[in-house]
């Protein structure tokens, strides 16, 4: 159990310490991919995240903007 | 509960002629040589067409939208959205009892305006959503700070909205509610296949924030020993603080021509309503001309303190059945397929099932009494100018 935890925390400031190298601006090809946005498809984006809100308690965290509906 | 956010746009890239197909194939885009944002190199359009059936009420929803976005000289991009939802079908539920007529059509748009600078960017956005019933207008400022050659990326946002409530049921029936809306994230690169965002949302809604369509079936004490069934207007607090914390990491597999999305986010408020979200997408490029896309989404919510479960419970000061405020679960199948036609047009099709399940609660305490079940299907064309 010890040794598990040992190489989490290992693992964690690896991960961090790798968070620290810079992507030079020549090395953004794979990042610059549409299917590497947070959001390839803005306009189901929005359709998507109106279905939801219609549907769940739950919403937001994605950005803000937009009116409200009688949908929920 | 009445504010809907729009999603942010995606960060664009300076010197990107030749762009990948929106939201279809990933081609590779030309790296910028100095990592600062600007406006995208061409107008790029979206015409997404969405048909929605659920089971239970035989509810279909028709949605047509159309989205655009465009540079405007060097410094300025203006981004548009508009939609029509049309809605029909019948809502007979048992324990919150709805009189709503169904047969309704929403209108909505939205317009954002961006301003980029060398180390930051600047957008207003306006909104504005309409049903017979339901009016809200919106607006709001958000700004992109960027960091580190760009690998890293400070977002601020804000967002006011402002609905009038009406009820066909009851034509001296006004009231009002608004929304004021904070975002704070940070995106990070951290290496040349990977990329995370971390988000948190705070959102204060205040006035009418109930149902005017939904009753609840509670008991009421009239003496020591008499309690008598009783109908309560749908009451929820007229206030409301709600915490979203949105964390996603997107991955590229270089040698399987492959990027994953994998998203958390972890939901609270004052009403007691919880909630965990986790979304697993997997972009799959076929060839050079096709994209698929197979997608999960797990969910499952925590009820509102005065959520009515049965009608034994006591009417209390504030009283709602509606089953968005229940425990449940619910999980999202989806896959998407995407085909480029040339440089200025691709295709895609999307087809999703959605379930929620008191089976699925994370507790194992489901209570919903009017469980979704629904089938989604969206069709689109992508251009690129």
């Amino acid at each position: 159990m010890t040794r598990g935890w040992k190489t989490t925390c290992a693992g964690v400031v690896m991960l961090f310490l790798t968070a620290c190298t810079n992507v030079q601006p020549w090395e953004r090809g794979y990042l610059a991919r549409s299917d590497m946005q947070f959001e390839p498809d803005p306009a189901e984006a929005r359709i998507e995240q109106h279905m939801y809100f219609s549907k769940e308690a739950a919403s937001g965290g994605y950005g803000v903007g937009g009116g409200g509906c009688g949908c929920n | 509960m009445r504010l809907q956010l729009i999603p942010s746009a995606p960060i664009l890239l300076k010197g990107v002629a030749g762009i990948a197909l929106v939201g279809v194939v990933g081609g590779v885009l030309l790296p910028t040589t100095d990592g600062t944002a600007a406006p995208p190199a061409s107008p790029q359009a979206a015409v997404k067409y969405s048909r929605y059936w659920e089971s239970r009420d035989r509810v279909d929803v028709l949605s047509p939208l159309v989205w655009f976005l465009a540079p405007v000289g060097e410094k300025y991009s203006v981004e548009l959205s508009g939609t029509v939802d049309s809605l029909s079908g019948a809502t007979p539920q048992i324990d919150g009892i709805s009189s709503a007529t169904m047969s309704e059509h929403r209108k909505a748009a939205d317009i954002k305006i961006t301003r980029y600078f060398n180390e930051f960017d600047l957008a207003i956005s306006g909104a504005t959503s309409s049903e017979h019933d339901y009016h809200s207008t919106a607006f709001g400022a958000d700004s992109r700070w960027y960091f580190n050659q760009k690998n890293t990326i400070l977002g601020l946002g804000f967002n006011y909205s402002s609905d009038r409530i009406t009820s066909t049921n009851d034509s001296e029936f006004r009231e009002d509610a608004e929304s004021r809306d904070f975002l704070i994230g940070i995106t990070q690169e951290l290496s040349t296949t990977d990329i995370i965002q971390s988000n948190l949302t705070y959102g204060h809604d205040s006035g009418y924030l109930s149902d005017p369509y939904k009753f609840a079936l509670v008991s009421r004490q009239i003496t020591q020993d008499l309690v008598i069934p009783t109908i309560s207007d749908d009451t929820r607090p007229d206030e409301r603080d709600r915490f979203a914390w949105l964390t996603r990491y997107n991955h590229h597999f270089p040698g399987l021509k492959a990027s994953s999305h994998l998203d958390y986010r972890f939901f609270w408020d004052d009403w007691g309503v919880a909630a965990h979200t986790i979304d697993l997408e997997w972009y799959q490029q076929v060839g050079d001309n096709w994209m698929v896309r197979p997608a999960v989404r797990y969910y499952s919510q925590d009820q509102a303190d005065f959520y009515v479960t049965d009608s034994s419970e006591m009417l209390d000061d504030y009283n709602s059945a509606d089953y968005r405020l229940a425990n449940f679960g619910a999980l999202t199948l989806g896959l998407k397929i995407g085909r480029r036609i040339n440089d200025y047009f691709s295709v895609d099709l999307k087809g999703e099932y959605y379930v929620q399940d008191n089976g699925l609660h994370l507790g194992g305490n489901g209570n919903s009494d009017d469980p979704v079940e629904a089938a989604t299907m969206m069709l689109g064309l992508n251009i690129n100018f």
